[in-house]
């Protein structure tokens, strides 16, 4: 087989794989981002739970929850740019749950900051469950 | 110093070097989504660097010339100057990946945002290049580098299921997320087997004037080395598997790794994180800056060594400068470091073929290793690396675009 025709059944597979980037399907996405936020949960109350137990130290708690806030911020942006799926009623779930950890982690840090674990321990129980997604 | 000292030494060194940013953000990720399924790819992996680690050091013992220059003198500089030119865009992404991974690290520490950190690492890392030679460079880091088997430790005390982790050594495809499994394990490959220490290693060989004699030193040390080394990258990602995992914490920042050694070493958690980070990051930083001098000197054919003083090498210390101050504008423009990682081992798999193929005709010439040619097998896996190498390069940018 001649490298020129190499080249071009090569090109024509990666043109292929990039074209399905735009059919990855609407439900493939929604728990993509599902799975994100739960994580995002999880690490802030994981984090939270380190520092009320003294395994971590406020310095290490604020930078993790600067950083969470950060990636949820992105996650936001994400969902943002796709209505579509803030159409659909999982989507709009998905943004009021992104809204609700938001204010939640600003409470957290501040409360990180002066060193009020009754705040802490108080936010942390609140924290609303995500759906379970089996991994 | 004795064979025995320089056999110890270099395993030893060659452990403690072995994790870096790349190693950790790939095997911290695949574990936090995948558990053990990735572990066959970290072994894969491992055995590959071994066997081009020590070629690459037998060539330069047998033939006292490195990669780049025999590569160079064999093919010419119309041929060298791609792979040249390419390996050196890497090495500046992986500089500007190691440079924000060591930052993070004082981060996790001090609490200072890691922007602030980022020129003091990068000069610390040039004032190390600058001060000392290649045994003090190389035995410094990969000593410092140790810290690392807390990974290990940690993987070890949490007490995995013997089924699950053996499960995790033969290769199989996920059941869910395949194109990211996919991309995991592509960045993986790339990650371990960075082109860049190829040249490092040999380079490194003539510095140390390790002779023919010794040639036994140079395959226990790579083979036993590299694997154990890769040790190191199985504890992280056993370590993130067991306990990142079942809370739910899939790993896309440094911050969230850390969190993998707190129920192991408690207070004591963090602060080993970030000490294999930084130290493993710096280490790196200060390699791929150093080869990046060995490469230029070598393929235009000025003096180079880091145990010649600076003045009397000074295109050689230019060249390093250079690429350590491109890899620092990089990083200063804020890109997210472990998202800057997993881009730039990726794209060390491109270059791969440039890499490995002159390697194939260079390991069966005589005039450059004599009677110490590669075998039949040693031929057959640098032929099968190349076409590996070239179906991954073909599938690395969409695996990216879809799965990264």
């Amino acid at each position: 087989m001649s490298s020129s025709r190499c080249v071009r059944r090569g090109s024509i597979v990666a043109l292929l794989l990039l074209a399905t980037a735009g059919c990855t399907s609407q439900h493939d996405r929604l728990r993509q981002h599902q799975q994100k936020m739960q994580s995002l949960a999880a690490t802030t109350r994981v984090v939270c739970e380190s520092w009320l137990a003294g395994d971590v130290s406020g310095r290490y708690a604020s930078t993790a929850l600067r950083q969470t806030l950060q990636l949820l911020e992105q996650e936001r942006a994400a969902l943002v740019a796709a209505p579509k799926l803030l159409r659909t009623p999982d989507g709009a779930r998905l943004s009021d749950a992104a809204d609700s950890l938001e204010r939640r982690l600003a409470r957290l840090m501040d409360a990180v900051a002066q060193r009020d674990a009754a705040s802490v321990r108080e936010s942390v129980a609140k924290m609303p469950l995500l759906p379970a997604e089996d991994r | 110093m004795s064979a025995l000292v320089d056999l110890i030494l270099g395993i030893v060194t060659s452990i403690g070097g072995f994790v870096e940013a790349g190693s950790i953000s790939t095997a911290a990720e695949g574990g936090s989504q995948f558990g053990f399924e990735l572990l066959w790819a970290i072994a894969a992996a491992s055995v590959m660097l071994a066997m081009l680690i020590e070629m690459s050091g037998r060539l330069a013992a047998v033939s006292h010339r490195s990669l780049a220059a025999a590569v160079r003198e064999r093919f010419g500089i119309d041929f060298q100057i791609v792979p040249l030119a390419a390996e050196l865009i890497i090495d500046i992404l992986l500089l500007a990946a190691e440079i924000g991974g060591a930052a993070i690290a004082v981060t996790l520490l001090t609490g200072v945002a890691f922007n602030w950190w980022l020129v003091p690492i990068a000069l610390t890392v040039w004032l190390v290049l600058c001060a000392f030679g290649f045994s003090v460079i190389e035995y410094g880091v990969g000593l410092l580098g140790l810290v690392t088997l807390a990974f290990v430790l940690a993987a070890w005390r949490l007490q995995p299921d013997p089924h699950a982790l053996l499960g995790g050594f033969a290769p199989s495809m996920a059941g869910h997320d395949r194109l990211h499994y996919a991309f995991l394990a592509v960045s993986i490959l790339g990650a371990t087997v960075s082109p860049y220490l190829l040249n490092f290693y040999s380079s490194g060989t003539i510095e140390e004037e390790l002779p023919e004699s010794k040639l036994w030193v140079n395959t226990v040390t790579g083979y036993v080395g590299m694997c154990f080394g890769g040790v190191v990258s199985m504890g992280v990602l056993a370590t993130s598997a067991m306990v990142l995992r079942p809370q739910g914490i899939l790993v896309d920042s440094y911050q969230q790794a850390a969190l993998m050694l707190v129920p192991t070493f408690g207070t004591w958690g963090v602060t080993l994180f970030a000490l294999s980070l930084g130290i493993g990051c710096f280490g790196a930083a200060v390699e791929i800056a150093l080869n990046a001098g060995y490469l230029s000197a070598q393929v235009f054919g000025w003096s180079w060594g880091a145990n010649k003083r600076r003045g009397d090498a000074a295109r050689f210390t230019a060249a390093f400068t250079l690429v350590l101050l491109l890899g620092l504008a990089l990083a200063l423009t804020g890109f997210d470091p472990l998202r800057l990682t997993l881009l730039s081992v990726a794209l060390t798999v491109v270059i791969m073929p440039l890499i490995v193929l002159p390697f194939l005709v260079l390991m069966n010439d005589e005039k450059y290793v004599k009677q110490h040619k590669s075998r039949t097998l040693g031929n057959a896996f640098l032929a099968a690396l190349t076409l590996l190498g070239c179906l991954l390069a073909i599938i690395v940018i969409p695996l990216e675009v879809l799965g990264g």
